[in-house]
């Protein structure tokens, strides 16, 4: 390209003052520098005419309104990636699969207790005598075993059975008043999902 | 006429269409649909296609909105989108075109009176538009019509801005001297 078509002018600086956003002074030093320079005046009219052109470029009118109906009817169908993150973890199943857990170990204690109680003396300690004061608990997944430990110390309470297929522990306390204070701490226990009188 | 563009509004309305609000939907797809459309059809010439990507692209904003982290503004947000789904419908149809934008400048000098009288013809100029390459056309679209920034556009085209001043600095080239050459 010779030498007439290069200006002292950026981009960036013709771009503004065609948007009418150059300040006054680039404004009054463009305008007059269009005078005497015909690179200059023709790049700036390439410029204004753009846009008109680009207007009537398509001449057949965008989607609109049947576009947006058509939308609206795919949008009922197509669930936002927050929904669907949501679902991934529905709360209702855990619950149900924890109560079921509990139904079963429930069941289960009921039916088998007479017969296996003599086996079972081999897997408890004396320290563990005081049966009958039991919780069935489930934690959070992301609950630290610390937190656990520390949480069942606190308590007063000690594990006993579990996990079992639903995530349920079975843990014991020594006393009436121990389970009783125990179950209000695990309630309160935000690393605690599910606490349930087996 | 696209609507002109108003961030906080934007920024509002997203949130709302976040938590699944339809009605801020709507308020979107009325603001930016006719962007999205015109800038569609600077790079697919078929109206039923640029119809049904502009569908997907407003699709994929409802059902991706949280993605939406307002560092850019909605509407090149939006382009961007687009142009992704523009680029996977090419592909699709084995039209994709890897060819950088023609740089290829003649040699013949442009006339800058012929210009000046010439880039007053819409229909003229539009003719020269619709013979540069996609990328190039796609660029002059951007800044010139939607008044996007050079990195605005390199975010939408996911080029470095460098290409999008490279683009749009030969784009103006072939324009000049298109003008020029059909006075003659």
């Amino acid at each position: 390209m010779s030498d007439t078509w290069e200006h002292a002018y950026s981009d960036e600086q013709l771009d503004a003052y065609v948007r009418g956003q150059a300040g006054d002074t680039l404004t009054q030093a463009i305008e007059r520098d269009m005078a005497v320079t015909p690179a200059l005046r023709a790049e700036i009219a390439l410029l204004r005419g753009i846009r008109p052109a680009l207007e009537k470029a398509a001449p057949v009118s965008p989607p609109g309104e049947l576009g947006w109906r058509r939308l609206e009817a795919a949008m009922s169908d197509a669930p936002q990636e927050r929904l669907l993150q949501n679902r991934a973890t529905p709360n209702y199943w855990r619950v149900a699969a924890i109560a079921l857990g509990v139904a079963v170990i429930a069941q289960g204690a009921l039916l088998l207790m007479p017969k296996v109680a003599p086996q079972e003396a081999r897997f408890h300690t004396a320290s563990q005598a005081g049966e009958g004061f039991e919780l069935a608990v489930a934690f959070e997944p992301d609950a630290q075993i610390a937190t656990v430990a520390t949480l069942l110390a606190t308590a007063g309470a000690q594990i006993v059975d579990g996990p079992s297929a639903a995530g349920l522990y079975r843990i014991r306390f020594e006393t009436a008043e121990s389970w009783e204070a125990g179950k209000a701490l695990l309630d309160a226990a935000l690393a605690v999902s599910f606490v349930a009188q087996p | 006429m696209t609507t002109a563009r108003d961030p906080d509004r934007d920024q509002a309305l997203m949130a709302r269409v976040t938590n699944g609000d339809v009605k801020a939907m709507r308020a979107l797809y009325e603001s930016h649909s006719e962007a999205v459309w015109r800038f569609v059809r600077s790079r697919l010439r078929d109206e039923f296609e640029a119809n049904d990507i502009v569908h997907e692209t407003m699709l994929t904003v409802w059902r991706t909105a949280e993605r939406y982290q307002g560092r850019a503004s909605l509407r090149s947000w939006m382009l961007s989108i687009a142009r992704n789904k523009i680029v996977d419908h090419l592909r699709k149809h084995g039209r994709v075109d890897l060819r950088e934008a023609d740089t290829t400048v003649p040699d013949d000098t442009p006339n800058a009176e012929i210009i000046v009288a010439a880039a007053q013809d819409a229909a003229r100029l539009r003719v020269c538009i619709e013979k540069l390459g996609q990328h190039q056309r796609a660029a002059i679209h951007l800044a010139y019509f939607e008044e996007l920034t050079y990195d605005e556009i390199a975010t939408v085209e996911q080029v470095p801005a460098g290409t999008v001043k490279s683009r749009i600095f030969h784009a103006k080239q072939l324009l000049m001297r298109c003008l020029t050459r059909g006075a003659k």
